[in-house]
């Protein structure tokens, strides 16, 4: 028997990182899209949720890319998103985000503080996602290739990794004929459950620095690992017969820790 | 134990030769003609009783470079009065006294392929409620603990954390925002997440790092049966099998390598993925999937070996966010050669051949030295 | 009954029956969206008859005086029997008329035979096959039977007889029956309702035309061409007119490349598609499918196993996506077409629906729409990078307040570092020219032209609108730019937005800057054997072949023609998007284009657009270096300092 009656996809409003242009958050969408087929093939109720402001571009985008319909929490920028994301969230059997915003923090944070908010289990890096009786079967993601799958209890709250194979379709039709729709849950408080950590920006990007023990290094030592340090321009080697040449491959290899023999 | 004084460079003599009587190239750090160890002082924290504690995953007994960096960061801004206390989720079979842990808690029932969120987050919690550190690091990584951070920070509302940590030092730390597009500071915080390569792992000192065993016995209290998760078991897979966009080694083959099964059995060898340019996979000599470039894939993997590829701009698009680009070809005017960190000049044929064979030896040795010598 | 009187019979059946085949053809094209048309036109068939379709036939002698005498004979035969036996006056006179008529058809019909005989694969078999024969049919009953009476036997009066009979079949049942001869009339209205009259005026006509975006237009909520009752009803009629000749087929560089792209068999999908309707029809299978079709299939994809009808998807099941995807819009197929079809409006219309409506694209083309989208440029490039290349170079960058004679638009090229070298070398002829000039700096949007053809006219509206209230708040007389496909969408498409600019290609300028004298070239080092490649969006889109030549030729290098030049020119492939949707083939397009240049052992190869610069150079071996014309004047200011 299916359980699941009701998916709510978390959409964000994502920003292009050169041009500031409102756009989707590809990482909403891929979950969206899954939410999507998920909810046809199994004749559950799709849903999608933004909280945040009504007007943004980037909502439009979810419409194209096949949305029909987002409901969005009107809030002001101090108010906490998880705490009102929560209070819309009662009839989810389901819930699904992406694995990291694109504005904001982007701190990734926002699904593990709703799972805690709503006291409801969480599987993040979730490639692939299967209904099986009263749980859901997750394909994991893991690095260097490596899958695992698990199961959870619902209802739950399941992240999507990037890598999710899910192909998105993005359509003019679907774009003008979805529509937007405000909730009337003017949602006041300012909440102080989460810690907020200050964070000042800095509009220009500049390659972030090292964190080094201090040393100390006589001046000819420090010149000379300057000189020998992560050097940029590449190195030739142009002498010395295939099997030497083969030796220097490997010795870098060694160096930088690419090979662990 | 690193053992490496000031490195030294000969710009005109690239070529060495070691003590056993191979002649070798070294680029970087060459082999210092006195070989003596260095011996460093050993750091003891004078009042233990203020902590930093550090919580990471191990793989089969190791710990992974990201690790490494988070407990030295954690030893380098510990104060004098600080003690850094490991807490290592799996099995360890390395000694992390260099990285200036003083006291370590090995819990080899979490090995990072078993997904049990709810079991070492309780762990976490125990061990922070015994110590109550002042600060906890982790790294920011897709084997668990990018995740179990997470889940602590949300259990934890009232410190202060920072995720995707990229730059940090005694005062503040520092993550790129709104999509990458911006740079955020903040002061430091009590849990920081830090993302791979933001500090360096040489300390001039070493710690004790003396099992804490009292604290490991204590910690485990998960009762399974309360779990919302089950853990199935990982899927098989081959690393030839591996999408390109997640292979960290990728060997990549150009027009440049006429024999594939060399360049395979290379690709075998190194454990790495295979690619190839557009004129490889034009000539039928690899799937289009395994086209990288502008009309291909984009890859990220930290070594890309580019094997007879000239580096024409649509493949170098492709590869624009990989590490160290290693390349193999016979023009030394090649663009991938401007790309590249390091080139080799010659025959590819020969030089996988050779590469093979020294690959193979290599191995060899270095089974025989962990069979000979089994704990590091 | 006499046999004057069965040929008269024989003559008002035929006309019946040809009235009754047109009127159901007619039934068929009328499916079709209504579209803007004039009556008057009918009466102007003759000259475009004459002057726009032969122009295209020319262009093979052989096939043009065949046609002419096989056409022609036929016609003049057609009308004197109208005259003579259709209105019943039987005079001798006229049967000599007409005997001197089917006797130049025969001749004609001898030519039809003798080529068919050894055809090349481009022209289509099946029905066609049987034309030289049936055709003859005709000529031969109806030359026997305009000899004196007196000379005809009866039985072979009768043989004439059934043999005009046959032919007059073909002639009469061929547009109701969809027959080879159906060409005959659909040509002829074809020719009177073009969807682009502007043809005919000796224009070229080549912006694709804009569609509504703000509602959904079609009644099933589709945008662009989803079944063939999408097409207008003119543009149905004009599939009609195809004689599968394959003259698209052979100039398609797709189709030569092995991508699963053939024009002529595209236009006869389609022809399936409209002339069958499953509603209408008790018989299930009453969908057409393409297994009649006698000519050369899409590269790699069998004959039979497609099939439509009117109202039906025409992607998949009747054209699979990939074919349309391959189409580099170079319209080489169109400007060879004898008919006058508009193959890249179809499948431009094709792709709309594919990409507004299902968002389906292949390759790299979804992201190149989200860039542009987003970015407003194909790369994902931030705008104001693209101008960095010039920025030692001291020009002005253009600013609502500051006025010039001329706005340099650089196009998507400018963030290549290859085809910055171009644009630098642009630059410099400009500054020696002392012609006052600007960039466009960060207000430079991309025109659009690449999402338009990937069907995103949603995307392209959106650029066109942005740029042009950008251009409007400037002030310059003219626009240049190295970019024919810039050149393309500000010229020819933003007119229909609002956007009227006089532009040139680089090549254009400098010509008219060389020829006043304000621009002082020296002579060229350049030994080297050199061919010019045409650019498709330069030549055939915007007919600019001369400039580049004249400037070559003003410099001292002579261009050594490759096959297929000017306004036939052979793609780099490089257009329409198709290096994004990236469709396999057997080879690729440029390698055909640089096997053209390395046949007359050319060792350079100038050119005039980034595109094909990109393409070009993308060709590995040792092949002859790409140089733009820019560059190659350039280096002769060097000489002159
Ligand atoms: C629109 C467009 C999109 C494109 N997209 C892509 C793409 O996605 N990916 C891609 O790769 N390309 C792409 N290309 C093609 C690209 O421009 C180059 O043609 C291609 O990358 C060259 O492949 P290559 O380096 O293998 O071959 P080559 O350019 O032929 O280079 C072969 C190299 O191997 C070296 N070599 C030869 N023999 C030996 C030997 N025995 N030992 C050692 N070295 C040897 C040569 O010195 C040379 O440097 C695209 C081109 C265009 C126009
Ligand atoms: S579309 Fe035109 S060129 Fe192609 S076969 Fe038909 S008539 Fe010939
Ligand atoms: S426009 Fe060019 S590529 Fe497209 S069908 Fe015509 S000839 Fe072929």
């Amino acid at each position: 028997m299916n359980i699941i009656k009701h998916i709510t996809t978390l959409v964000s409003a994502g920003r292009h990182p050169v041009s500031g242009e409102p756009r989707h958050c590809h990482n909403d969408s891929l979950a969206m899209t899954i939410g999507l087929d998920m909810a046809k093939s199994i004749s559950a109720k799709h849903h999608v949720l933004h909280a945040g402001n009504p007007d943004n571009k980037a909502l439009s985008e979810y419409l194209a890319l096949g949305a029909g319909q987002i409901d969005v929490i009107p809030i002001s920028d101090d108010t906490d998103v998880v705490d009102c994301l929560a209070t819309q969230l009662n009839h989810a059997d389901l819930i699904l985000t992406g694995s990291r915003a694109e504005s904001g923090e982007d701190s990734s944070l926002l699904p593990y503080l709703l799972a805690e908010k709503i006291g409801i289990p969480l599987v993040v890096n979730a490639l692939a996602i299967k209904v099986k009786a009263n749980t859901i079967e997750v394909l994991q993601f893991l690095p260097k290739g490596k899958r695992r799958h698990v199961t959870v209890k619902l209802p739950a709250i399941i992240a999507i990794h990037p890598l999710a194979p899910a192909s998105l379709k993005f359509s003019y039709a679907r774009q003008i004929s979805g529509a937007i729709k405000t909730l009337l849950v003017p949602y006041t408080s300012t909440s102080t459950s989460v810690h907020k950590t200050q964070w000042q920006t800095l509009a220009s990007i500049r390659k972030p620095i090292k964190l080094k023990a201090p040393e100390n290094k006589s001046g000819h030592d420090r010149m000379m690992s300057a000189i020998s340090s992560e050097s940029k321009g590449g190195a030739v080697v142009n002498n010395g017969n295939s099997v030497e040449k083969a030796q220097v491959i490997l010795g870098y290899l060694r160096e930088h820790r690419l090979i662990n023999f | 134990m690193s053992t490496s004084k000031a490195k030294r460079i000969n710009p005109n003599r690239i070529l060495n030769t070691t003590q056993n009587g191979i002649k070798r190239i070294t680029l970087s750090a060459p082999e210092v003609a006195e070989n003596i160890p260095e011996v460093k002082p050993l750091r003891t924290p004078t009042k233990p009783k203020n902590f930093y504690l550090t919580v990471t995953h191990a793989d089969r007994g190791m710990l992974d470079d990201h690790a490494h960096q988070v407990i030295a960061s954690a030893a380098i801004l510990a104060d004098k009065e600080t003690t850094v206390v490991a807490l290592v989720l799996g099995e360890l079979r390395e000694d992390i006294a260099s990285l200036g842990a003083d006291k370590v808690i090995v819990m080899p029932e979490f090995d990072y392929q078993v997904f049990q969120p709810d079991a070492e987050l309780a762990c976490v919690l125990k061990v922070i409620d015994s110590l109550q550190p002042s600060r906890i690091f982790m790294p920011d990584n897709m084997i668990g603990d990018g995740e179990l951070g997470r889940r602590l920070i949300a259990t934890q509302p009232s410190k202060s954390a920072a995720t995707h940590v990229i730059e940090i030092d005694a005062k503040h730390v520092a993550s790129y925002q709104a999509g990458g597009s911006l740079l955020a500071f903040a002061d430091l915080p009590e849990i920081i997440l830090l993302a791979a390569n933001t500090a360096e792992t040489n300390l001039p000192f070493v710690a004790s790092a003396i099992p804490d065993e009292q604290l490991k016995s204590t910690s485990y209290t998960f009762k399974e049966s309360n779990s919302d998760y089950k853990n199935l078991g990982m899927l098989p897979v081959a690393s030839a099998t591996i999408a390109l966009e997640e292979a960290d080694f990728i060997v990549s083959a150009g027009n440049g390598v006429s024999n594939v099964a060399t360049l395979e059995t290379l690709a075998r060898s190194l454990d790495a993925a295979i690619g190839a340019s557009r004129v490889a996979v034009d000539d039928g000599k690899f799937p289009r999937d395994k086209q990288i470039g502008a009309s291909g894939k984009t890859v990220s993997a930290s070594a890309y070996l580019a094997i007879g590829i000239s580096g024409a701009v649509q493949h170098l698009q492709g590869i624009k966010d990989c590490r160290h680009v290693i390349a193999i070809n016979r023009d030394n005017s090649a663009p991938i050669v401007k790309r590249a960190d390091l080139t080799v000049i010659g025959d590819a044929e020969e030089i996988m051949q050779s590469l093979i064979l020294a690959i193979a030896e290599a191995k060899q040795a270095t089974s025989n030295q962990t069979m000979s010598n089994p704990v590091n | 009954m006499s046999i004057q009187h069965l040929i008269t019979l024989l003559f008002w059946l035929a006309t019946a029956t040809l009235l009754a085949g047109l009127w159901r053809r007619s039934q068929l094209w009328r499916q079709g969206q209504s579209a803007d048309f004039s009556w008057i036109n009918l009466l102007a068939i003759p000259k475009r008859y004459f002057v726009d379709l032969h122009h295209v036939v020319s262009r093979e002698p052989f096939i043009a005086r065949t046609h002419v005498a096989t056409a022609g004979g036929a016609v003049a035969a057609l009308i004197l029997v109208a005259i003579n036996y259709g209105l019943m006056l039987y005079w001798n006179v006229l049967n000599w008329a007409i005997l001197i008529a089917t006797a130049i058809m025969l001749v004609g019909v001898f030519f039809v035979w003798l080529r068919r005989r050894n055809a090349p694969s481009r022209l289509s078999r099946g029905a066609w096959s049987r034309l030289p024969y049936s055709l003859a049919a005709f000529a031969i009953g109806l030359l026997v039977l305009s000899l004196p009476v007196s000379v005809l036997a009866g039985s072979v009066a009768v043989l004439a007889l059934i043999l005009l009979m046959a032919g007059s079949a073909e002639l009469a049942l061929g547009i109701g029956l969809g027959g080879p001869m159906k060409h005959a009339i659909a040509g002829l209205l074809h020719l009177a309702f073009h969807p682009r009259q502007q043809r005919f005026n000796g224009k070229l006509s080549t912006a694709l035309k804009p569609i509504a975006l703000d509602v959904i237009t079609l009644e099933n909520q589709e945008f662009g061409i989803s079944k063939p009752s999408d097409f207008k009803w003119n543009q149905l009629l004009g599939f009609d007119a195809c004689v599968q000749c394959g003259k698209c087929e052979a100039a398609c560089p797709a189709f030569a490349a092995g991508q699963p792209l053939n024009p002529k068999k595209l236009i006869q999908d389609l022809v399936v598609g409209f002339s069958h309707d499953e509603k209408s029809s008790h018989d299930k299978n009453s969908k057409g499918t393409d297994a009649k079709f006698a000519g050369s299939p899409y590269p790699g994809m069998p004959i039979g196993e497609h099939s439509g009808s009117i109202h039906a998807p025409i992607v998949p099941s009747l054209i699979e996506a990939e074919t349309l995807w391959s189409c580099t819009t170079c319209r080489a197929c169109v400007q060879e077409c004898p008919m006058l079809i508009e193959h890249v409006d179809a499948i431009v219309g094709l792709r709309r629906n594919l990409t507004l409506t299902k968002g389906e694209l292949p390759g790299s083309a979804p992201q190149t729409l989200e860039n542009l989208r987003q970015t407003a440029t194909v790369g994902g490039f931030d705008r104001k990078a693209r101008y960095y290349w010039a920025v030692d170079l001291n020009v002005k960058t253009i600013a609502p307040n500051i006025p010039v004679d001329i706005l340099l638009i650089a196009g998507e090229g400018a963030f290549d570092m290859r085809y910055q070298r171009t644009l630098r070398a642009l630059v410099k002829l400009l500054k020696a020219a002392k012609v006052d000039f600007a960039l466009m700096g960060e207000y430079e949007r991309d025109t659009g032209d690449t999402a338009r053809r990937l069907g995103d006219e949603a995307t392209f509206q959106k650029l066109a609108k942005l740029n042009i209230e950008t251009l409007n708040s400037l002030s310059f007389k003219r626009i240049v730019t190295a970019d024919p496909h810039v050149l393309h969408s500000l010229k020819n498409e933003y007119a229909a937005f609002g956007g009227n600019y006089e532009v040139l290609h680089h090549s254009t300028l400098l010509a008219q800057l060389a020829a006043s004298g304000q621009l002082k070239l020296g002579k060229s080092d350049e030994t080297r054997k050199l061919t010019y490649h045409d650019p498709c969006y330069l030549g055939r889109y915007n007919g600019e072949t001369e400039s580049p030549r004249a400037l070559l030729k003003s410099i001292g290098i002579q261009v050594n023609e490759m096959e297929r030049s000017g306004m036939r020119g052979r793609c780099c492939g490089g257009g329409g998007g198709a290096p994004l949707t990236d469709i396999p083939g057997k080879q690729r397009i440029p390698d055909i284009r640089i096997a053209d240049a390395r046949t007359i052992g050319a060792e350079v190869v100038a050119v005039g657009c980034p595109q094909c610069t990109a393409m070009l150079e993308g060709v590995v071996g040792n092949r002859p270096e790409i140089l733009d014309i820019a560059q190659l004047l350039a280096s002769t200011l060097e000489l002159e300092s």
